[in-house]
């Protein structure tokens, strides 16, 4: 399988104050994965993500995520960054809007999008009616509605709580399809839930300690939370940490 | 448990009642050139009523003419500023500038370029109400969420798409509480021009007060100041009802 | 109201003052906006009876006064065309001209000086050199302005007499028997009896502070039609001190402050100040000089200046 996202030798700080936080790093991740990345708060996982979407630029080295077209790469927050005076119809549409997709075109592929999060019926609601969960699900959509080939999520379930977290985790499972994925996430269970590889980060400069293929067979149900071999996979990671 | 609403009504009244007992205490003991009584004050009402209210519209009309401009310059300097750091580097001293000039300074300049009465009424109430709404419209603009400015870049937006759907929206609630401030300051603005700008035609509130104090008729003064302070609370009550109406749907309390 | 209302009713009451009388024939009449220095008042009259009783219209002049309020800006007025007649004071027109406002007086309509000071009659000082030797003594009177300077270097009142800003209204002088403040013998000290108090008014040009006032100005050089506008204000002055009945009742519908008692009392009190001794509308070097020479020592005018210039002769000069 080729390579989705590759990073070469990359340097990077935030300010010529500040130590590096990565030197001369590398990482590639296949396409059409899940790729997850666990480490701890403040080692720089949401930057990197942020280097692998284009927001900030390396100070060397090279990053490539294969994307000419915009629509093709989509980003999750940690916050769902839903626009507070729209409807959920019209955040979810908003990545179409901006590509200057027509309305009819629009409409259908807002509709597709938030059926495959179970959204439907609150299409017409603003952000405030709505729970966490149901925000970040909306987010999660925007995400989806140009069928992106890369879709980056930072950390996109650690504001909520365990149960919203766990449907979602089935939302998700169920929503994704072909596009590559990488998953920055502290929370190892759901790393080894949703990904097919699990890379583990270590703090400045940020380096990796721990490549783990995730063998669990697809389509992941909940039952697998309590599969040995799930439990054995995140005893590896924790030992890694 | 919520305020019945009648207290909400009876709460306010009470203070108004105790207070005008208390001024017709004060005012029996003070001199009645210097402090009318309320009756002194209703008198003048009464008789001037006609001048008044006329003086009320027209000394309305140039503070609501005089917030409509300041409103246009204000959230026209702010997309400026928005749109060029070096134009907001630039220019914005000299906006703080225009705020400190205090308006009786440049008030017979105004009657020179513009004539007597409302032109300056109008000009001094602009200048008193632009800064607030220059430095509310623009804290407002750059207080997008960066998330939500990284997610618009995503999709390559242009500026003018990152303006229309997401910073001009999102600046509503602050511009309002700007605007809320510049609409008081808009009727002292006026009046402030009228001291120093008016020749009594059209008859203003700024006028009327400056004809009682030469006429020591302190009934009229203190008439037109609460018609001064009438006018200055129905124009916070509008922009507010206009804030809540723009606003309040998405964001509770009307204004940031 | 609409927007449009409004913005209409700005509009429309942007003409700065109304016409004193209904539009007269506009064929062959030269257009003369007079920009007074002050509210429509009696020190005024003879300018309204001109135009009431056809003295300007008689020397081909249309006329329409200006009312104008507290600093009004009347030479500037006249610098940007928006007046072709200004009323001042031959101290304020001095100043200005140092400023570079082109601009010559040519008829007084006042010969002394109507400012002063106002005290009360029985417990009040007697003149200017009682007021040291009161305790505390404290005036009202527009601070670091040309008279307050004037009258605390010529007196030595420095560190002896307070300063105080003077509010606009006789109010506090009502309430104070010993109150002295600022006052022009055309306003204050009427308004003052009117309320009832005794009231004794210390003349400016007692203390050395006199000046023409109520002052006709041009533009320097003066339009072809001065000389006929000075001699027409000539004559509408005097028929003014003659019968200010007609004039007066206009000022009244102007200026609703002025009550009948109020008029009668201020026609009166103006008379002297307004003839002085050397007649109606009369110039003469010397007060001229002497005016330069007072503004020279508070230090406002450069030492050595003069009113050279200043000041135009119109009454016997042929008509255009």
């Amino acid at each position: 399988m080729s390579d989705a996202v590759q990073l070469e030798g990359v340097d990077f700080r935030w300010s010529p104050d500040e130590p590096g936080l990565l030197e001369g790093f590398d990482l590639a991740c296949a396409a059409g994965a899940v790729t997850a990345i666990v480490g701890p708060s403040g080692s720089g996982k949401s930057t990197l993500l942020r280097l692998m979407a284009g927001l900030v630029d390396a100070d060397a080295g090279a990053v490539r995520n294969g994307i000419e077209v915009p629509g093709e790469l989509a980003y999750v927050f940690q916050a769902p960054t839903l626009l507070p005076w729209r409807t959920l119809r019209e955040n979810v549409g908003l990545p179409l809007a901006l590509l200057g997709t027509p309305p009819g075109e629009r409409a259908a592929a807002v509709d597709l999008a938030l059926a495959r999060v179970g959204l439907s019926s609150a299409a017409d609601k603003l952000p405030r009616a709505l729970s966490g969960g149901m925000q970040m699900r909306a987010s999660l959509a925007r995400a989806l509605v140009t069928t992106p080939r890369l879709l980056l999520l930072d950390e996109p379930f650690s504001a909520l709580d365990a149960i919203t977290r766990r449907r979602l985790h089935g939302v998700f499972a169920a929503a994704w399809q072909d596009a590559t994925v990488v998953l920055v996430t502290h929370d190892i269970d759901e790393a080894v839930l949703l990904a097919d590889r699990v890379v583990v980060l270590g703090a400045r400069p940020l380096c990796v300690v721990a490549d783990l293929p995730v063998d669990l067979p697809r389509p992941r149900s909940a039952a697998l939370r309590h599969d040995p071999r799930l439990g054995s996979l995140v005893g590896q990671i924790e030992a890694s940490l | 448990m919520s305020t019945p609403r009648w207290i909400r009504w009876l709460a306010p009244a009470a203070v108004a009642f105790v207070a005008i007992l208390a001024w017709s205490a004060a005012s029996a003991r003070i001199s009645p050139v210097l402090l009318p009584s309320p009756l002194a004050v209703a008198e003048a009402v009464g008789s001037h009523g006609g001048t008044l209210a006329a003086a009320t519209l027209t000394t309305g009309a140039s503070a609501f003419l005089g917030l409509v401009v300041a409103s246009l310059l204000g959230i026209g300097g702010a997309l400026v500023f928005q749109r060029s750091a070096i134009a907001e580097r630039a220019l914005y001293p000299y906006a703080l500038f225009l705020q400190t000039l205090p308006v009786v300074a440049i008030a017979p300049l105004l009657v020179v370029w513009l004539g007597y009465g409302p032109p300056v009424a109008i000009g001094s109430a602009a200048l008193v109400s632009f800064f607030p709404v220059l430095t509310s419209a623009h804290a407002g603009l750059a207080a997008a969420d960066p998330d939500q400015v990284a997610l618009m870049r995503l999709y390559r937006s242009s500026w003018w798409q990152e303006m229309r759907l997401l910073r001009v929206p999102g600046s509503l609630p602050y511009l309002f509480s700007g605007l809320r401030t510049a609409a008081g300051l808009s009727t002292i603005g006026a009046i402030v021009g009228e001291f120093v700008g008016s020749n009594g035609f059209p008859a203003c509130l700024g006028y009327l007060v400056l004809k009682g104090m030469r006429a020591a008729e302190t009934g009229l003064i203190f008439a037109a100041i609460g018609c001064a302070a009438l006018l200055a609370t129905a124009f916070f009550i509008s922009v507010r009802t206009l804030g809540t109406r723009l606003v309040g749907r998405w964001h509770p309390g009307g204004s940031a | 109201m609409s927007p449009v209302a409004i913005v209409a009713f700005i509009l429309a009451a942007c003409s700065g003052g109304p016409s004193s009388m209904p539009a007269a024939e506009r064929s062959g009449l030269t257009s003369v906006k007079v920009a007074l220095n002050w509210f429509p008042e009696p020190e005024f009259g003879g300018f309204y009876e001109g135009v009431l009783g056809g003295h300007y219209t008689a020397v081909g002049l249309d006329v329409e006064i200006i009312p104008g309020g507290p600093s009004a800006p009347t030479l500037e007025l006249l610098g940007s065309g928006r007046a072709q007649v200004a009323l001042t004071a031959a101290d304020d027109l001095l100043l200005k001209r140092t400023k570079g406002i082109r601009a010559v007086g040519a008829w007084p309509g006042f010969q002394l000086n109507p400012l002063g000071l106002m005290v009360h009659e029985g417990s009040g000082p007697a003149d200017f050199a009682a007021i040291a030797s009161m305790t505390d003594p404290q005036v009202a009177i527009e601070v670091g302005g040309p008279f307050q300077t004037f009258l605390w270097k010529r007196h030595g009142w420095e560190g002896v007499v307070q300063a105080v800003p003077y509010g606009g209204s006789v109010g506090p002088f009502l309430a104070d028997p010993g109150f002295i403040q600022q006052a022009y013998v055309t306003s204050e000290p009427c308004v003052a009896r009117a309320r009832g108090a005794a009231v004794r008014f210390l003349k400016a040009s007692d203390a050395g502070w006199n000046h023409y006032g109520s002052l006709v100005a041009f533009a320097d050089p003066p339009p072809p039609w001065a000389a006929r506008f000075v001699a027409a204000t000539q004559q509408a002055w005097t028929a003014y001190l003659e019968q200010p009945a007609r004039a007066n009742a206009e000022i009244a519908r102007l200026n609703d402050q002025m009550t009948p008692g109020l008029l009668d009392c201020v026609t009166e009190a103006q008379r002297p100040f307004v003839l002085g001794q050397e007649g109606l509308g009369a110039m003469r070097d010397e007060r001229w000089e002497a005016t330069a020479a007072a503004l020279v020592e508070v230090g406002l005018l450069p030492a050595g200046s003069t009113a050279a210039g200043a000041w135009v002769e119109l009454r016997d000069a042929p008509p255009d």
